[in-house]
Parts: C-alpha cells; sequence; structure tokens
C-alpha cells in the first residue's frame, strides 16, 4: 500500500526515546518531517542525528508557556504547522500506594501527561484547523482500561483523562477535518518498563493471550496507521494495543 | 507502507460488493489471492474479474453464507482451490427493521444465523487449519449497533454485539497460536444496506432517501460524513497485516466519531422532528 508523509510535519512529543522515538523513525521513514520535542533536549538532538528529515526542540510539557514558544519554533521553521500530532510526552510512575507520593508528584505528573497533552492539542490543533486537516493520536494506556499493573494511580488517572480529552476533542474538531484518536499500549518493552519486569517477564507473558510482551515498534505500526489516509473514518477511538490483555 | 501480506490466501465473505468487495480489492492490491463468496453471480463474475485484473488469484463462489451446508462448500472449495486460508474476513450480512418487542422467533433466528452463526461456522472450519499454520487473522464484522443500539433494528444490534463477544472468545482462546481476531464495528457508511435503511425510514416519515442520508451523517457523526466503503476496506486490510500484530480481541470503530460523538440512537428521532 503506497502511504506517504511526503510533505506532512509532524510532531512527536516525548520523542528522544522509547515509544516516541519509535513512532519518529517509523514517520520519518514514510517520507515526513519530524519535529522531535523533550524535555531532555540533548537526547532530542541525538535522537534527531539518527533520524531523516527530523529536527529537535526543547519542551517541558508541564509548563504550558512552553508549549506555546514551542508552537511559535515550530510555525516559524515549517512555515505550514503542524499536521500530524503525537501526543506522547509523559511520566510513568510507579505505585506506592495510596500515600506513597506527595501533592507535588501528583501535581507534576497529570501536569505533564494530561495538562500537557491538552495543551499542546489546543495550541496545534489551530494549524490543522487552518488547512482543514490534521490528526492527533494521544497516548493512553492499558491502566485507564482496567486499573493499573503495578503503576501509581496518578498514572493511571492522567491517561483516563486522556481517554475523555480524546472523545471531547473528536467531536469539536471533526467538523474541520482532524480526527483525534488514542492509543492505549499494554506492556510495551520501553527501557523503564525493562527494568521493572526484568525476572519476572514469564509472569506477565502468562496473562498475554498472544504470549509475548509488546514492542515499540508494535504501538508504532498502530500510529502511523492512525496517522495515515487508511484510518480517515475512524475518530474519537481508542485503540488498545496489549497482545490481548483488555479485549475493548 | 509495507502491510507484509504478500502471499496470503484471503476469504471474504460477502465478498462481490459494498465493503466486502472494498476489502477484497484492498488484499488483493497487498498481494493477496483472494476467495470471495455471495449471493448474487452477475456481483460476484464483477468482482472476481475486479480482483484478478490486480494480478492476484481470484475465486468467486456463489454460496448463501446463512446455510450451513453451503459454507462448508465454500469454504473445502477454496482449500481445494488455493490451498490454504491466511486471512478470514466475515462480512455477510443483512438487516431490516425490528424493534424490541415486534418481530418473530423467525426474524430473530435470521439475524443471528447470518452474523452470528456464519462467523461460528466458518471459524469451526478454518481455525484448526489456522493453528496448524500458526499464522491467522480473523476480522468479523460487527457495526457501531453492536456497541451501542441503533432504534429499528433490535435483533441486528444484539446479533453484532454477539459477535463482539464472539471475537473475543476466539482471540483469548487461539491468539496464543499467533491468530489475531478482532472486530470491526462501521458507522455510517455509504453501502446499499444504508440506502435500504434510508428508504425505509424516508418512507414511515414522508422524506426522500436523500434527507435521510444528509440528517444522518449531520446528527451521528463527528465528521458530518458518510464514509465511503473503500475507508472500511482499508482498516481491514490493516487488521490483516503484519502492522496489527499486537491488536487482538478488539472492537475497532469506523465510525467518524458517531459514538464518541452522539447518541446514535437519536437518528430516526431526529429526522422525524426535522
Amino acid at each position: 500500500m503506497k502511504i506517504s508523509f511526503d510533505n506532512k510535519n509532524i510532531l512527536v512529543t516525548g520523542g528522544a526515546r522509547g515509544l516516541g522515538e519509535a513512532c519518529a523513525r517509523k514517520l520519518s521513514k514514510a517520507g515526513g518531517s519530524v519535529a522531535i520535542a523533550d524535555i531532555d533536549f540533548d537526547a532530542a538532538c541525538a535522537a534527531a542525528c539518527r533520524i531523516k528529515r527530523a529536527q529537535a526542540y526543547r519542551c517541558d510539557f508541564g509548563e504550558p508557556a512552553d508549549i506555546v514558544k514551542l508552537h511559535q519554533q515550530i510555525r516559524d521553521d515549517t512555515q505550514t504547522g503542524i499536521d500530524i500530532l503525537i501526543n506522547n510526552a509523559g511520566i510513568i510512575s510507579y505505585t506506592k500506594g495510596l500515600k506513597g507520593f506527595d501533592l507535588e508528584e501528583w501535581n507534576r505528573l497529570i501536569d505533564v501527561n494530561l495538562r500537557g497533552a491538552f495543551w499542546t492539542c489546543r495550541e496545534f490543533a489551530e494549524d490543522m484547523q487552518a488547512k482543514h486537516y490534521g490528526k492527533i493520536i494521544n497516548l493512553s494506556s492499558m491502566a485507564a482500561r482496567i486499573g493499573g499493573i503495578d503503576v501509581g494511580i496518578h498514572y493511571t488517572v492522567s491517561k483516563a483523562g486522556i481517554i475523555g480529552l480524546t472523545r471531547d476533542l473528536a467531536k469539536k474538531l471533526g467538523p474541520f477535518g482532524i480526527n483525534v484518536n488514542a492509543v492505549a499500549p499494554g506492556i510495551m518493552l520501553t527501557e523503564p518498563v525493562k527494568r521493572h519486569v526484568a525476572g519476572r517477564e514469564d509472569d506477565y507473558i502468562s496473562k498475554i493471550p498472544l504470549g509475548r510482551l509488546g514492542q515499540p515498534e508494535d504501538v508504532a505500526n498502530v500510529i502511523l496507521f492512525l496517522s495515515s489516509p487508511l484510518s480517515d473514518y475512524i475518530t474519537g477511538c481508542v485503540l488498545d494495543v496489549n497482545g490481548g490483555m483488555y479485549m475493548g | 507502507m509495507d502491510l507484509g501480506i504478500k502471499g496470503k490466501v484471503a476469504l471474504v465473505t460477502g465478498g462481490n460488493k459494498g465493503i466486502g468487495k472494498s476489502a477484497a480489492l484492498e488484499l488483493a492490491r497487498e498481494g493477496c489471492s483472494v476467495a470471495i463468496t455471495g449471493r448474487n453471480e452477475a456481483d460476484l463474475a464483477a468482482a472476481e474479474k475486479e480482483i484478478k485484473g490486480l494480478g492476484v488469484k481470484a475465486l468467486a463462489i456463489a454460496a448463501d453464507m446463512e446455510k450451513a451446508a453451503e459454507v462448508t462448500q465454500a469454504v473445502n472449495r477454496i482449500y481445494e482451490a488455493l490451498g490454504r486460508i491466511d486471512i478470514l474476513f466475515n462480512n455477510a450480512g443483512h438487516s431490516k427493521p425490528c424493534t424490541p418487542i415486534g418481530s418473530t422467533d423467525e426474524d430473530w433466528t435470521a439475524q443471528l444465523n447470518i452474523h452470528l452463526m456464519a462467523c461460528v461456522r466458518t471459524c469451526r472450519l478454518i481455525v484448526p487449519k489456522m493453528i496448524e499454520q500458526k499464522w491467522g487473522r480473523i476480522i468479523n464484522m460487527s457495526s457501531m449497533y453492536g456497541i451501542l443500539p441503533g432504534s429499528g433494528v433490535t435483533d441486528y444490534n444484539a446479533a453484532k454485539a454477539a459477535v463482539i463477544n464472539y471475537t473475543q472468545s476466539l482471540a483469548m482462546e487461539y491468539s496464543r497460536f499467533g491468530i489475531c481476531a478482532n472486530a470491526i464495528c462501521p458507522g455510517l457508511i455509504h453501502t446499499e444496506i444504508w440506502d435500504k435503511f434510508a428508504d425505509i425510514l424516508a418512507q414511515d416519515l414522508g422524506k426522500t432517501r436523500q434527507d435521510v442520508l444528509d440528517a444522518a451523517a449531520e446528527r451521528a457523526s463527528s465528521v458530518k460524513r458518510y464514509a465511503r466503503p473503500e475507508e472500511v476496506g482499508k482498516v481491514v486490510a490493516f487488521l490483516a497485516s503484519e502492522c496489527a500484530s499486537y491488536i487482538t480481541g478488539c472492537a475497532i470503530q469506523v465510525d467518524g466519531g458517531a459514538i464518541a460523538g452522539i447518541e446514535i440512537k437519536m437518528i430516526s428521532d431526529w429526522i422525524s422532528a426535522k
């Protein structure tokens, strides 16, 4: 199938490593120009060096002012703004019980994972509305579907919020030719998850109907699909990519 | 974007028109050999010719998927002619008006037969061989009404909900053999089935078919339009592909935001009030 992202500008938030980097690479391979925005600017630069047609930006997605600045920078650099937004930046936190984290940690995580995702949509949807074309893909999590496995409650709450955000934006932006969907990955072997499951892989695998843990590539493929014209009539949906752990 | 399914063999039931034919053509474009079934022989012959025109093997079989014996005969013929089935798209279906208390046992049985039992029968025959092959893709046609019911088609709603549940059972039991089973839940797709539905509503309401179609698109999708059948066909090709190899047991909505956006059961009420 001939799918090309030539002349498409794609923003991957938190794109310096893990799932974000896998998405940036996949979309660049399909011809897209990719803006990699990350709080770790050095890591974003390193990723941009490894990926064709990629440009690194620094952004703390917990700071709305940073997101507004990022939007201005990208608009200046691209002229036409962003066509496809992959809202991936986020903090993962493992469970520490109900009182194992303080208000500051709760606020920081919600600020980055949920408010940051919304603020990024709020900014970059403008570019898409002007073109009457756009794709927004928000990263939720299986935790939002079934409650967290090992992750903190603030993480689960932030990812459940992403589903509400996605549905509401799909309604509001649908008439402007913008599709908004969420992807809810299961247990994907990014570096922090690998460290977390080390030595207990078989335990997790025994709960997965497909009999294997996920790879960043599995999610990147689905995000490529949701970024492409193959999914033009899909909006407001949550795609579960979890090997059958949760069937939605 | 390489879907990685060149050389696979697909069966698309009801592949002679509408969404089924679109999916058959998308799979053929990816290099799959494609078998289709259908009841209308003229449509079947035309679809077979189009598939062959894409340079792949095609096999068209006249069969009524409501009849168990015809399902068995069709599947056997495909194994004889093409040797294997890697991708199964259970798509054949139809509907007619039905209220929760206004239809007969026969109406209900017919809906469960064509939507649910046709899936069960093809899977019974094909899944054991997919297990041997250690690779398979099953895509069962449900509907947005399988997730949230629409008014006036109660038996169809229930049969489509059953398809989702059956698909999840398939995924639960057989994913470990490399088989991904998913349901697809289209919304407003401009096919004959919607034209017929619109005609019935139009007659009841004293409106034209186009009035009904326009009103439904405005009210029942966030994107304010109908989809073309090929927009569903492309999603079927994706679900059949290597790119979707970690998705199983899901009900994938292709509804332009219908379920996210509005209460779909309100379509006919809204048209009535207009």
